[in-house]
């Protein structure tokens, strides 16, 4: 029973659904089996900037990382609300449609911020930080 | 016969006095192409910044202002795209801007005054040398106006050593844009007396309400609204304040002292090709019908007229409207107006001799972003952000025939 239990848990990490690519180009990712990401849009309002700036203030400032989604690619971190917050090697620009789809279908909102639990390449969960949606 | 000259003098007399007063000129003229050359193309981008808005003002010296949306991080660049200085950006911190998009205008004392529009709309001053001087929280002093986000235009005009007096477009929070109310009560435009020395604003009014405009009025009593944005667009020259709004084709001509001096009947070479597409006012665009509520706002912004942006130079008006396509043809989804590109049309009228010359641009140059006219000759137009990041500020020769 115990042997069904383990092969069922390891089947079920297995189909765990892989990390986008954008994902791995952040340092910490790449570095680390277990891994917060906030994933953010750019056009977010004040308040989604706010609300993510008050979580990502909770972690070291080693282990902080983030996705921007945007359509624009020239963007520098020091040009951003977010400078002084983290690396810019754990700083990441994206506008890939496999991340926008990710952190929106598994929380049914559209608005965001997220934040985006990764293990071993996997993810583990996606949850809102938008206070009107309930997380799963 | 001495009795009739006199009834002559009279007439010419009272014809001149309302010529000088409130003057509607139509011109009679026929409406001529004119043709541009493309005199060079200056990048507004670099290997790691691509700046979506920019502000010539000062291209003369070599200066240029841009910034990237959202991020509002306000920075001069020079011809070649290279950063020359980056000024502030969004954030928290003292001189950083807290508003949802921004119009910045340098004043004629070099000092450069920042519009933050939205919600939170402020003024941020910087000084010469653009270091920080003073941001004043005009919503505060603005009560239930507020400056709308992207369809706001300011100017900064020296009125004495004191003071500088300082327009901007408004809007009103607690009206609905579509409303009949917001017409019968509104103001398009608010005008405050800010002092030099402090940067405290000592005065504010409100100025042009909207029932001073005929096409506003004869809407009004039809209950036909045939344009979506209530919000003007002005500019300031030679003393004049020269004012564009979406309601009609007309320019209005103010002085200071915002007593009208003419206005201009400006006639497009492209009519509005779904019969001027109109709805009731106080009938919102999003009805039940999501789709529905998108094709009328896409109506109203790519079926008729509807002008972007103008300037004024040498007595000349340039103004830049969306060439209007057919019902057909128009954006029917959310997905569809992002690649949707408009066809810009440059409209000149001579204010002398009331000569009007179209010019069809196309896709590369952007509909919506300001236009800035050196002279009758040289205009700067930005190209397209929807088509590239990496976007080229235009310079054009405008060929008269």
């Amino acid at each position: 029973m115990n042997k069904f239990i383990i092969i069922s848990m390891l089947l079920i990490t297995s189909f765990k659904q892989q990390v986008p690519s954008d994902f791995n180009k952040i340092s910490l990712t790449k570095n680390s089996k277990k891994q917060t990401v906030f994933v953010i849009f750019d056009y977010g309002c004040g308040f989604c900037e706010k609300t993510l700036i008050s979580h990502i203030d909770k972690l070291p400032f080693d282990k902080r990382a983030m996705i921007l989604y945007s359509k624009q690619k020239k963007i520098r971190l020091s040009d951003t609300i977010y400078e002084g917050y983290l690396k810019q090697e754990n700083f990441v620009i994206s506008n890939s449609e496999e991340i926008f789809s990710l952190v929106t279908k598994k929380t049914n909102d559209f608005k965001g911020p997220f934040i985006v639990e990764v293990e071993n390449n996997r993810i583990v969960a996606v949850k809102t930080l938008n206070e009107n949606i309930e997380n799963k | 016969m001495k009795s009739l000259k006199i009834i002559v003098c009279f007439a010419f007399l009272i014809s001149c006095s309302k010529k000088q007063n409130n003057e509607q000129i139509n011109s009679s003229k026929p409406l001529r192409k004119a043709t541009y050359t493309l005199l060079d193309s200056i990048p507004l981008f670099n290997d790691s910044l691509a700046f979506s808005q920019v502000y010539p003002q000062k291209i003369l010296v070599d200066s240029i202002l841009v910034y990237q949306f959202p991020q509002l991080n306000l920075s001069l660049i020079n011809k070649k795209g290279e950063l020359l200085k980056a000024i502030s950006k969004k954030g928290g911190l003292k001189g950083q801007f807290t508003g949802d998009f921004l119009f910045p205008f340098w004043c004629a004392d070099g000092n450069l005054y920042v519009l933050e529009e939205g919600n939170n709309c402020k003024i941020t001053i910087f000084d010469k040398n653009l270091n920080f001087i003073k941001s004043i929280s005009i919503a505060y002093e603005m009560g239930d106006k507020y400056v709308p986000v992207a369809e706001s235009v300011m100017n900064v005009s020296i009125m004495s050593d004191q003071l500088v007096k300082v327009v901007i477009t408004c809007g009103d929070v607690t009206r609905a844009t579509f409303s009949k109310d917001y017409y019968k009560k509104g103001t398009g435009f608010v005008e405050m007396s800010i002092d030099r020395k402090n940067f405290s604003v000592k005065d504010i009014k409100y100025k042009l309400p909207y029932t001073g405009f005929d096409a506003v009025n004869k809407a009004l009593d039809e209950n036909k609204r045939y344009w979506q944005s209530p919000f003007g667009h002005l500019v300031k020259e030679n003393k004049k304040i020269f004012v564009k709004y979406n309601f009609d084709n007309k320019l209005y001509v103010y002085d200071e002292n915002w007593k009208m001096l003419n206005n201009y009947n400006i006639n497009p070479l492209y009519n509005s090709e779904s019969a001027n597409f109109n709805l009731a006012f106080d009938n919102y665009v999003e009805e039940k019908n999501p789709d529905k509520s998108i094709l009328n706002q896409h109506s109203f912004e790519f079926s008729n007229i509807s002008y972007s942006t103008f300037d004024v130079s040498d007595n000349k008006i340039f103004t830049i409207y969306k060439k209007p396509v057919k019902k057909d043809l128009l954006p029917k989804s959310t997905k569809d107006y992002v690649n949707f590109s408009p066809i810009p049309i440059l409209h000149i009228f001579d204010l002398k001799t009331n000569e009007e010359h179209s010019i069809d641009l196309t896709t590369k140059f952007s509909p919506y972003r300001e236009i800035f006219v050196e002279n009758a000759q040289t205009v700067y137009i930005m190209g397209n952000p929807n088509l590239t990041e990496d976007v080229y500020l235009y310079k054009l020769r405008i060929n008269y025939e």
